[in-house]
């Protein structure tokens, strides 16, 4: 995979970089933080709004609007910890670990039908899509410092590996009461992806000091496989009803379906996999402490 | 793309940064450098082979890039850059075939890269390493090549364009002094561009190797992608409406080069 080679590039720029500079004060840290991550490169789904009215004398008048949802599941609060290393005055690794709590987004698709003729009474049903992740980061660093007393800058660049879950929940609803809504959860496999942050130390004394920074994650969300844990129907559990393989997906990169497909009932069913962007630009801050 | 909360974290951090280091030694400077990038984050197109269908990527963000940048450094430490790159975009190649008909579809992306930047330094002397970070704007076109064979050849080319990429980019580097004025450095880079376009436009085409744009109308030709629209037939002297999609353009990369300190 392309992060292979990303990972060669990068571990000969991490040498090349420590043995660059002279190495005289070194140190360990630690940090502690959190802030807020805003969405990057949406996956875009849309809602649409289905309005068809039945004449009798003329034909049926309808019309669709379609509208852009931007799906943003690198969205939300995050929080957690750092632990690094100073080789030297200016150059660093960092080992953070964060969670995101992502926000959740919702959708809702309608269809409405209504007509002259008295006798036949109007009917409308909606779709109603949530969205939410729920995402452990582990990021690696280089850090680049400057080493000023007081007021320090320094960026770091390094990998992003995400684990968590993506949640998703589908509930329709019409005009004759009934209800059906499903669950599902996507999740498995480490994903990887690229993330930097720009930022600045504040010395309080020469343990503590106060950091904020500019973050941003590049990194995709593809799941190994996806799980339908719930299913009701006008309040009615419908999950026993259900077999494997409508209950459970394997998601795979490069699957080659041959039709007419032979999904064994017993068996998880095979799709290509999803790729659900999560990368963010945020902003942290936090308390450092050099041990 | 929310470009304000992305306008709002650089401010804040130009700022911070700009006004904690006290100015000492000074500098501008030029760059010139090229280099690959590996795409991420692709878009993807079926491909039908018979019975089969299998999922092809596409990385709009992979390529080889040509950098000129100019910047000034405002102490040994802090500094920003201004570069601007050229994309031209590596081919992404699908081939569909069902019973008789053998359709060929070529994607690829031709790109001008704006790229400011906020560099910090570590200031040394010989081999110096330093990273930046800052925003990417991209403005051209991506490209679909499509040939099908059945009972003749036709061939078309769509240029889907108009509108701004917007993304972050960053790189870790390192220079080499060759001379007070002259170092040679390389980076490693990367980028989460992505570009929506606004339009698209069948450009070129052509049946057994004769001009037939006559037959497109202008429903035909032009497709408007918009946040919202309505479904309606408005004619076909009107361009056909379609939701904007983000084309992901994310990419990390290599670049090598000269740098000269005036």
């Amino acid at each position: 995979m392309i992060l292979s080679k990303t990972l060669k590039a990068a571990a000969a720029f991490g040498l090349m970089i420590c043995l660059s500079v002279e190495a005289p004060a070194q140190s360990f840290y630690a940090k502690l933080g959190g802030g807020y991550n805003f969405g990057l490169n949406s996956g875009i789904i849309f809602k649409s709004t289905e309005n068809t009215h039945y004449s009798d004398v003329a034909n049926p008048a309808n019309s669709q609007k379609y509208e852009r949802v931007n799906l943003k599941l690198g969205q939300g609060g995050i929080f957690g910890g750092s632990l690094g290393y100073m080789f030297n005055n200016n150059v660093g690794f960092e080992l953070g670990i964060n969670y995101l709590a992502g926000e959740k987004t919702t959708y809702k698709s309608e269809v409405n039908y209504t007509s002259d003729n008295p006798s036949v009474l109007p009917y409308s049903y909606s779709l109603t899509n949530t969205y939410q992740s729920q995402i452990v980061l582990v990021q690696p660093s280089l850090v680049i410092a400057t080493d000023l007393p007081k007021l320090n800058p320094y960026t770091r660049i390094g990998l992003v590996i995400a684990n968590g879950i993506i949640k998703h929940t589908q509930s329709f609803s019409n005009s004759k009461g009934e209800s059906e809504e499903n669950k599902f959860k996507y999740s498995g496999g480490a994903h990887l992806g690229l993330q930097a942050a720009i930022g600045l130390n504040f010395k309080l004394n020469d343990k503590i000091s106060i950091f904020t920074e500019g973050t941003f994650n590049n990194i995709n969300f593809a799941p190994e496989k996806g799980m339908l844990t719930k299913s009701t129907r006008n309040g009615v559990n419908q999950l026993p009803t259900l077999n494997t393989s409508q209950k459970e997906i394997k998601y795979e990169d490069d699957p080659t379906f041959n039709f007419p497909t032979q999904q064994s009932p017993s068996e998880p069913r095979t799709e290509f996999r999803q790729r659900f962007p999560i990368s963010s630009i945020g902003l942290q801050t936090g308390i450092k402490y050099n041990f | 793309m929310k470009l304000g909360n992305i306008k709002k974290v650089a401010l804040a951090a130009t700022l911070s940064l700009g006004l904690s280091v006290a100015a000492q030694a000074q500098g501008a400077y030029a760059k010139l450098g090229a280099g690959y990038q590996f795409g991420m984050g692709s878009a993807t197109v079926t491909q039908t082979t018979g019975s089969q269908i299998e999922r092809i990527k596409l990385n709009y963000g992979k390529g080889v890039v040509g950098n000129l940048a100019l910047g000034y450094m405002f102490n040994p430490n802090i500094g920003a850059e201004l570069g601007f790159g050229y994309l031209a975009g590596a081919k992404n190649e699908s081939k569909n075939v069902y019973g008789n008909r053998v359709e060929d579809d070529t994607y690829y992306s031709r790109m001008l890269l704006i790229q400011p930047s906020i560099v910090i330094s570590a200031g040394k002397e010989g081999l110096n390493p330093y990273a930046k970070f800052g925003l990417v704007a991209a403005k051209g076109k991506l490209v679909h090549e499509l040939e099908y064979t059945q009972n003749g050849v036709a061939e078309m080319e769509i240029e889907q364009n108009g509108g701004w990429g917007l993304g972050l980019q960053g790189a870790l580097g390192v220079e080499f002094g060759l001379s007070d004025q002259l170092a040679f450095f390389s980076e490693l880079s990367m980028s989460n561009l992505s570009y929506a376009p606004e339009r698209s436009e069948v450009v070129a085409y052509r049946y057994n190797g004769t001009d037939a744009m006559h037959y497109l109308t202008v429903r035909d030709r032009e497709t408007v992608y918009v946040d919202s629209y309505v479904d309606s037939n408005k004619g076909e002297a009107m361009p056909r409406e379609r939701l904007k999609e983000n084309v992901p353009f994310s990419s990390v990369g290599i670049n090598l080069g000269v740098k000269y300190n005036f």
